[in-house]
């Protein structure tokens, strides 16, 4: 292969138009970017990945949190089934709630 | 299977028929098992997944996009106007010929008071709204994208993506940009020859080629424009020009492989 920028061609060689490469290199960047494949993908040439249809949503990307799915809180869990109680380190204690051997509950 | 779908959490998402997800982080195995058989996970769905989507006209998602446009949504666009894509390239698309112009408020060039002037001609991104579409070489899944949080748009489980897909004519559009995913993958093949022969045009190829995504306007590209590459295609091989936009886009591609097959033959001949 020969360019013209290497002056004078060798016998019977034919030369490629630089303007030729590049004219398929800007297709084919610009082709992949309509895909969603970054321009420096396409010259690496990733055989894998073949197209992304996609549009830019660079906008709204703060309001995706509302769509993250929600895990249930443990503690509803544990009071909808009522036998099953937080592990006792876990237990909050309020100890102004807390009475010591009250007289109601002395063993007769 | 049972016919009631959940309305709510992270399982109906997905379509489920599974139960509520009242432990989901204990999640029983016919759970997992559920959502791999309908192939879904994380809002992902396939062309059997239940979807639906009904548009309220609120116009909303028409502002501040980029809406790509390969080279048949230009000439289906082009033939709406009555131009040639020539034309069209020039008067109503930025960054190098492959985003649609947009306004000074953001919105897109073809948005009118009412609704969309170009709607039966609409893009591909535009007719899967609000579901983006991502293929591999054999894979194709489709994702829900984040709707504007004033959206009057109506999400629904009462049918699928396939049915949505037809709804909107979306197929000669798939099949497009599956024939351009190919036409690049050759374009690219072509390139490491080229730079293996004069290493010096790799760094002037690369900056081209990446002037695109750096959204300054590098100018349409000669071979993408439809309507001039199929009129010299055809002066050459003294053939009537088609005015079918199908048999259009098959000659553009034919035009554009010749094109390549003559730097590959040259590329031999040296």
């Amino acid at each position: 292969m020969t360019l013209k920028s290497h002056g004078k061609q060798r016998k019977g060689a034919r030369r490629i138009a630089k303007s030729q490469v590049l004219k398929i290199a800007a297709a084919a960047a610009a082709l992949g970017l309509t895909m969603g494949i970054k321009p420096t993908t396409l010259l690496a040439g990733d055989p894998h990945e073949m197209a992304v249809q996609k549009q830019k949503q660079h906008e709204y990307i703060k309001y995706e949190a509302h769509k993250r799915p929600l895990r249930p809180r443990p503690n509803a869990i544990y009071m909808k089934y009522g036998v099953h109680k937080p592990p006792v380190q876990n237990r909050k204690v309020n100890p102004s709630n807390v009475t010591v051997n009250p007289p109601d509950a002395a063993p007769r | 299977m049972r016919d009631t779908f959940y309305e709510a959490g992270w399982l109906a998402e997905i379509g489920s028929t599974c139960a509520p997800p009242i432990r989901w982080h204990r999640r029983p195995r016919r759970w997992v098992n559920e959502i791999r058989r309908r192939g879904a996970s994380g809002g992902v769905s396939r062309r059997a997944s239940l979807f639906s989507y009904a548009c309220n006209r609120c116009r909303l998602c028409c502002y501040g996009k980029g809406i790509r446009v390969n080279p048949y949504e230009v000439l289906r666009l082009a033939r709406r106007r009555g131009i040639s894509t020539t034309e069209f390239l020039k008067h109503y698309t930025g960054n190098g010929g492959i985003e649609l112009a947009r306004t000074a408020d953001e919105a897109c060039v073809f948005l009118g008071p009412e609704a969309c002037t170009v709607h039966p001609d609409r893009p591909l991104v535009c007719r899967l709204y609000p579901l983006g579409r991502r293929v591999s070489q054999d894979d194709e899944v489709f994702f829900e994208l984040t709707p504007h949080p004033e959206t009057k748009g109506v999400y629904g489980k009462g049918a699928t993506v396939q049915d949505f897909l037809e709804a909107q004519g979306a197929e000669p559009f798939i099949d497009a940009a599956r024939r351009y995913a190919e036409l690049r993958q050759r374009l690219a093949a072509t390139l490491p020859a080229a730079f293996a022969a004069a290493p010096e045009l790799e760094a002037e190829a690369r900056a081209t080629a990446e002037s695109y995504q750096d959204g300054g306007d590098p100018g349409v590209p000669e071979l993408l424009d439809i309507d001039a590459m199929v009129r010299q295609h055809c002066l050459r091989h003294k053939v009537k020009m088609p005015r079918d936009v199908k048999r259009l886009m098959g000659f553009h591609i034919m035009a554009v492989e010749e094109f390549v097959e003559s730097l590959s033959e040259k590329g031999r001949g040296a």
